[in-house]
């Protein structure tokens, strides 16, 4: 049975020091249908995906993703605020159902837990600094490039800087992005490296002051995390995830937040979805 | 669901570099802040107790402001908002100096760590017998000589036992300067589980070098309480015949 308490999970944890055989657990599927509850792991502090917004509402893309997801399971949301330290530990120990909270898929992430299929955001990692104080990203050798700690920018950032030649960058992770960003602001670092529409909602209240330098690099794909080795559980989050992108659901999501008129319009689709050439610019998902 | 340790990750050079440089981020930060606090406390204690109501009301005043403002709050203030309430030119310089986290952690600490180190040396000077202050000043000693000769070694040996319990509190505290950004120990294991996802092994590897230091910080500070501070000499010695001298007198009685 998957653990339900941080305390408990943490005598799991001390039986598992002990190399104790732990139980078999069925699948998260089981317990979702007979109890009505997912537990979803999401951010409080990430603006426009999960945070909780001046009214004290939890709201963001991913946050309303998540309420649709389980809609569509039938079960009622128990929200878990994660980080982006602890999203992977929490559902690796069993503690939460799923992730919805801006995860791009790694390989080193892929090792420690599952991803629902299809993967539903693509991003790339941005500097964003002073306007005009950088004109490429060659220049940020050997600068000090603020990430946020969990995110895999602390690698990225470093590598992207490496390809152009020069110093290596002195890369300074902070607990939080709006950290990082008044670090940026009062010249504590030079640039602040994060995933393109994180980017989008922290340039909102900078007044244009501060641009990205150069372009996006690192792509990645934001996909919903799920326990791992539970295939049962993570088909029936994929087919959840399709139904909503099927019946139109996703699409009203993202116009929302990140159409044309959204409310932080990204200069580039971020649906990830096959050539429009071939097949209309649709976004798969597997057919019956 | 269960969580396999896995030792091996520790050995890799990348990851066992950041624990090593972590180690020594918060042996910095631990030495130099306990250092300056000590100092520091003392000298407001100093003022605390001494006659002149100049020096007493406006450290007694701050000691009592600054004791009940938690020590991450100094972290925060002294590297966000220190730099903004002073001139621009000067707060750009120090944003854009490279140690400054690292400097605004150790100030945060030895500022937080003073005004406990105060309140610490005060209680150790206000247990001396009254007559021994009076010895002090018979001597001949200038306010300075009765202090650093006298006063302050025995105060000190009186209170080391709670001074190196606030020693060890510090050497923890410095695991603080991680919501700044100082690679620091804690800061160190939080870094590894975030490129692993493995955080157990580095935290029991932290937790048991955290623990080792505060054990030998609580030997160290045993020791020097049976047989320390017996270098102070000078001007102190005189005070000390005098000492036993008053003793002998007080035993008579």
């Amino acid at each position: 049975m998957p653990v339900r308490r941080p305390l408990s999970s943490l005598f799991a944890l001390a039986l598992a020091a002990c190399s104790l055989p732990a139980a078999v657990a069925d699948s998260v599927l089981d317990r979702v249908r007979e109890s009505g509850v997912v537990r979803i792991g999401t951010g409080n502090d990430t603006p426009p995906m999960s945070y909780i917004d001046e009214s004290g509402r939890w709201v963001g893309f991913d946050i309303e993703l998540g309420n649709a997801l389980a809609d569509r399971l039938k079960a009622k949301v128990e929200r878990v605020a994660v980080n982006n330290k602890t999203r992977i530990a929490l559902l690796a120990n069993g503690q939460i159902d799923m992730t919805v909270s801006n995860r791009s898929q790694t390989r080193s992430r892929e090792e420690q837990v599952d991803y629902a299929s299809p993967p539903y955001l693509w991003t790339a990692k941005i500097f964003y600094a002073k306007q005009g104080r950088f004109a490429g990203i060659g220049e940020l050798a050997g600068k000090r490039i603020g990430v946020n700690q969990g995110s895999n920018a602390f690698t990225a950032a470093a590598q992207e800087i490496a390809r152009y030649g020069g110093e290596a960058p002195q890369v300074v992770s902070f607990q939080k992005n709006a950290e990082g960003m008044t670090a940026l602001r009062q010249g504590k670092i030079d640039a602040f490296c994060q995933d393109s529409p994180i980017i989008a909602a922290l340039a909102g209240d900078t007044g244009g002051s501060f641009a990205a330098v150069g372009t996006g690099f690192s792509p990645g794909l934001y996909g919903i995390g799920v326990p791992p080795n539970d295939s049962k559980w993570r088909d029936a989050v994929s087919f959840a995830l399709q139904d909503l992108i099927k019946d139109g659901t996703y699409e009203r999501i993202y116009l929302a937040w990140f159409g044309p008129a959204g409310r932080y319009p990204l200069a580039l689709d971020a649906r990830p979805r096959l050539p429009p050439d071939a097949f209309g610019a649709m976004m798969y998902v597997w057919p019956d | 669901m269960r969580y396999e340790v896995d030792w091996s990750i520790l050995a890799r050079p990348e990851l066992a570099a950041l624990l090593i440089d972590g180690v020594r981020y918060t042996m910095i930060v631990a030495a130099v802040s306990t250092g300056v606090s000590l100092v520091l406390g003392t000298a407001l204690a100093i003022a605390r107790v001494s006659g002149s109501g100049w020096l007493r009301w406006p450290a007694e005043l701050w000691v009592n402001l600054a004791r009940h403002i938690p020590g991450v709050f100094w972290v925060l203030f002294f590297y966000f908002a220190f730099p903004e309430l002073l001139p621009a030119t000067w707060g750009s310089a120090l944003n854009g100096w490279t140690s400054f986290a690292l400097a605004a952690g150790i100030v945060a600490l030895s500022v937080d760590n003073a005004t406990y180190v105060s309140d610490i040396v005060r209680t150790g000077a206000l247990a001396i017998p009254r007559g021994e202050w009076e010895a002090a000043r018979c001597c001949g000693l200038s306010p300075w000589q009765q202090w650093t000769c006298c006063l302050i070694p025995v105060t000190l040996r009186t209170v080391t036992p709670p001074l190196a319990n606030r020693t060890i509190h510090n050497f923890k505290n410095s695991s603080l300067c991680m919501v700044i950004a100082v690679p620091e120990l804690t800061w160190a294991t939080q870094q590894i589980e975030s490129l692993t996802f493995r955080g157990i092994e580095a935290t029991l590897v932290a937790t048991l070098f955290y623990v080792t230091v505060a054990l030998a910080l609580g030997v160290w500070a045993r020791r020097l309480e049976r047989g320390g501070y017996r270098h102070w000499r000078g001007a102190g010695a005189v005070w000390r015949r005098e000492r036993g001298e008053l003793a002998r007198v007080d035993s008579r009685r």
